[in-house]
């Protein structure tokens, strides 16, 4: 292409040092260097998002380099592995149903579309037009639109989630169960009845603010690394950082910042919490409710000496409804209750609020720890109060903050995901895109598994992740999976969802996050994602396409969508072909992302309006309300604990793993090695049992609906965690929790308090 | 002195020449070919710290490059960064 035209090579690159002002200079506009291809790709973002967790990102596209999963995440998807048509003709369907999620995805890349075989129970290559075409004619040929059920993962891009959202509509049905379905589904509800908007109000900014940050039910240093660093950083500046979590995370109590070198070099960490408590599983609401009862107590005190009021009282006023009853249900709780409830002691939730009372700014974060449990709502809804008595919201350096698992997993509720859509969004499509939209509600995650069950649901297909695999009652999902006409399972990497053929069944693999999605003029794709933080910013692929038979989700959707509902209503084949059209298309039908191609280009993006982080009001009442609920009568742990023998189980990742996939069998903050399935547990607990650290046992749900639920062969690590509370990972542990246990209001699986015993292997 | 200073000149001017003999390249490329025919930088790390630009862009410039049959190659990546470290083949 070039030939040698230097001539003469320098001697020392040294000498070159001055060539930082050319990096500028190449990139800008208007450089004599710059043609139009130049221009192009110079606006675009400066790398992808990283396919792993939603943390907000303050160099966006270059952070992946330093988080410890976020180069798992990459360096799993960018495997020189590939499970090719020759991979699928070796290994029957039954055969490969007997290898772990993790054995499974060792295969690598898929690499073709494959239809599956019965009569060979086998996977064969099949041509992307006849799968569509099978597809398309399948869907219209079910009883309605209704019969089918569309999942999506977090990691699809707001371009993929918003046309495939748009297809399922223009071919007629809501059936959108979704992954957050079952993480911060009670997030969303909680917030949306508090303070109107079911997101967090907090941006990254706030984090270096903050006075005191409370961390409750979350462990960042596994799930979401790059928040460790914000939190150090806070811990460094003197800012308390108090944590509620029952297991005792290494990550949260001292952190070696990769970014930090020197730190690193020297072997050296930084302290991160200042309080750590270990509430029993399910405690946390109680907890919080001893710290609002320890703030009205403090309150009365102040009042009583004449000494400036602890509430805020000029934010209570003009911003909240339900104080009074508020006050009123904490006071009718007493100490032992919250005590008993919470697991901790009196004097230990005391000295937290003391913390929060000495706190001018205040932010809250939260996870699955909280969401994952029967009374999820009502926990969501007494943090908030806390954090409504001394104005901790709205204001810089305070708020409330969900910690988003998946990448894009508040990105696709924004662009449409929505089983229950706001009537406002469905109004706008219609007038947009001229079509009837449906306006019944559809399936979520547990309503779309129970129409599975029951036959009503005749079709799934899968936007990403592994369906089966993340939902509760994983045996029962997978009698569902296997009576449906037809499965389409859109993949990077086969999982076992792809093993649960259904009549007619598909695998179509996929474009990954980190490589370049190049359209019909050779110009590399963007997509975009937003962010725990409410931050929408783009991501384009850096590496080549793992194999040149893959297509882009939205080229698969798109494909799929004109197979199915034809070209009257959008034309899918343009839209898939320049992702700048469905962009444009957002930008005219959902709020807040007006001038979206042109804001998205800027460093970082942009942040979606949330009317909360600047004190409006968009509830019924027009204020911020308060929540006036008793305590749960009994949580899991409470009543394991009549019964001998008896726990409250949590599920929760290992460090070597994210969501469904398996990077590694480690778990090394934790001290486990080359194994997953693992029980910890209390030492006194297991002594109770008759056991021992290295025993092996069978795990029993106890639930009451006559199904037989066992985890067989667990072994037991005695660890840091409270009394009648145990722990393991998920998706072994998936087919214990019950389909029939989901959250109040939010039907979020409660997949952290199932209540269990053990079995001896020999009377298995 | 001097010639430091003139040193990026004289880079972006090669950058200019090299771009004008093949227009498919775009700007980063075609520093990407000059800094590695004058052994500047011999692995994107290197190359983006030395020019002041994303790791992230330059990995994907250099993956465009070398997907385009450019007259890079690619013997060497870390798993952990991704920095790439590739050598120049003329024909």
């Amino acid at each position: 292409m070039t030939g040698s035209f230097i001539g003469k090579k320098s001697s020392a690159a040294g000498g070159w040092g001055a060539l930082k002002s050319c990096g500028k200079r190449l990139l800008e506009s208007g450089s004599p260097l710059t043609g139009a291809r130049t221009m192009l790709k110079a606006n675009q973002p400066d790398g992808f998002d990283c396919p792993g967790c939603a943390w907000g990102d303050p160099e966006h596209g270059s952070s992946f380099e330093f988080c410890e999963n976020g180069v798992k995440a990459v360096s799993w998807e960018a495997t020189e592995k590939r499970a090719t048509p020759a991979f699928f003709a070796a290994n029957k369907v039954s055969e490969l149903r007997k290898l772990s999620d993790y054995e499974l995805e060792l295969n690598g890349r898929l690499t073709h579309p494959m239809r599956y075989d019965a009569a060979s129970d086998r996977y064969l290559p099949v041509a992307w037009e006849d799968a569509f075409a099978e597809i398309g004619g399948i869907l219209k040929g079910l009883d309605g639109p209704d019969r089918a059920e569309f999942y999506t993962s977090g990691r699809a891009s707001n371009e993929a989630a918003y046309l495939y959202q748009l297809f399922v509509r223009v071919y007629g049905t809501n059936n959108f169960p979704d992954c957050s379905n079952m993480c911060h589904e009670a997030s969303g509800v909680a917030l949306k009845q508090a303070i109107g908007v079911g997101k967090g109000t907090v941006l990254l900014e706030d984090f270096e603010k903050a006075d005191a940050i409370f961390v409750i039910g979350q462990n960042p240093g596994t799930n979401h690394p790059r928040m460790l660093g914000d939190l150090r950083r806070a811990a460094m500046r003197g800012a308390d950082v108090v944590v509620f979590n029952p297991v005792r995370e290494k990550g949260l109590e001292r952190f070696s910042d990769p970014q930090d070198k020197i730190e690193m070099l020297r072997g050296g960490s930084t302290e991160i919490a200042s309080q750590y408590y270990q509430p029993r599983l399910g405690g946390d609401m109680a907890a919080v409710r001893g710290m609002a009862k320890a703030v009205f107590a403090a309150e009365d005190a102040a009042v009583a000496a004449g000494l400036p009021s602890v509430l805020d009282h000029e934010f209570l006023s003009e911003h909240c409804v339900g104080l009074t009853d508020y006050r009123s249900a904490v006071d009718a709780t007493s100490w032992a209750e919250i005590e008993d409830q919470s697991g901790l002691s009196r004097d230990e939730i005391e000295r937290a609020a003391a913390v929060y009372m000495r706190a001018e700014k205040v932010i809250c974060t939260w996870a699955m720890g909280v969401t994952q449990h029967l009374h999820s709502v009502a926990t969501i809804r007494e943090i908030s109060n806390f954090m409504f008595l001394r104005g901790n919201i709205g204001k810089p350096g305070a708020g409330l903050c969900p910690v988003r698992g998946h990448s894009n997993v508040q990105g696709d509720r924004t662009v449409g995901i929505n089983e229950k859509p706001p009537a406002a969004f469905l109004d706008a499509l219609e007038k947009h895109f001229g079509f009837r939209a449906p306006r019944t509600d559809g399936h979520n995650v547990l309503a779309a598994i129970g129409a599975m069950l029951d036959g009503s649901a005749q079709a799934f297909i899968g936007l990403g992740g592994n369906f089966a695999r993340a939902t509760p009652d994983s045996a029962l999902v997978e009698t569902a999976m296997r009576r449906m006409k037809l499965t389409v399972n859109i993949a990077t990497k086969p999982n076992h969802s792809h093993l649960m053929p259904g009549e007619v069944s598909y695998i179509l693999p996929c474009l990954g996050r980190t490589e370049m999605d190049l359209n019909s003029l050779g110009n590399s794709q963007l997509v975009t994602v937003e962010d725990s933080m409410s931050m929408v910013h783009g991501s384009a692929g850096i590496n080549r396409p793992a194999s040149p038979h893959l297509l882009s989700e939205v080229g698969i959707i798109a494909g799929i969508a004109e197979a199915t509902v034809g070209t009257d209503v959008v034309r899918w084949a343009a839209l898939a072909d320049d992702y700048d059209l469905i962009r444009d298309h957002i930008g005219a039908t959902i709020p807040g992302f007006e001038n979206f191609n042109a804001r998205v280009r800027k460093p970082r993006g942009f942040h979606l309006p949330n009317t909360a982080s600047h004190r409006e009001w968009s509830t019924p009442a027009g204020k911020a309300c308060f929540a006036a609920v008793a305590l749960p009568q009994e949580t899991v742990h409470q009543r394991a604990r009549k019964g001998g023998g008896r726990f409250a189980l949590q599920t929760f990742r290992s460090h070597d793993q994210y969501n469904t996939t398996v990077y590694g069998l480690d778990d090394r903050y934790r001290g486990v090695y080359g194994e997953r399935q693992v029980i910890f547990i209390h030492p006194e607990d297991l002594k109770d049992i008759g056991a021992e650290a290295g025993d092996r046992m069978d795990v029993v749900t106890d639930y009451d609906d006559g199904i037989s639920r066992v985890a067989q062969d667990f072994r037991f690590v005695p660890y840091d965690i409270p009394r009648g509370s145990i722990a393991g990972y998920y998706p072994e542990l998936n087919v214990l929790v019950p389909l029939g246990s989901a959250g109040e209001e939010s039907d979020t699986p409660t997949s952290k308090s199932i209540m269990v015993s053990f079995r001896r292997r020999e009377a298995a | 002195m001097n010639e430091d200073r003139d040193q990026p000149e004289r880079f972006l001017s090669l950058v200019a020449e090299l771009q004008a003999k093949d227009p498919r390249l775009t700007a980063v490329q075609a520093a990407l070919i000059v800094a590695a025919e004058a052994e500047i930088a011999l692995d994107s790390r290197s190359f983006a710290r030395l020019l002041g630009v994303a790791h992230a862009l330059v990995l994907r410039e250099l993956n465009a490059l070398v997907a385009t049959g450019g007259p890079l190659r690619i013997v060497k990546r870390e798993a952990r960064t991704l920095r790439s470290f590739y050598v120049i083949e003329h024909p």
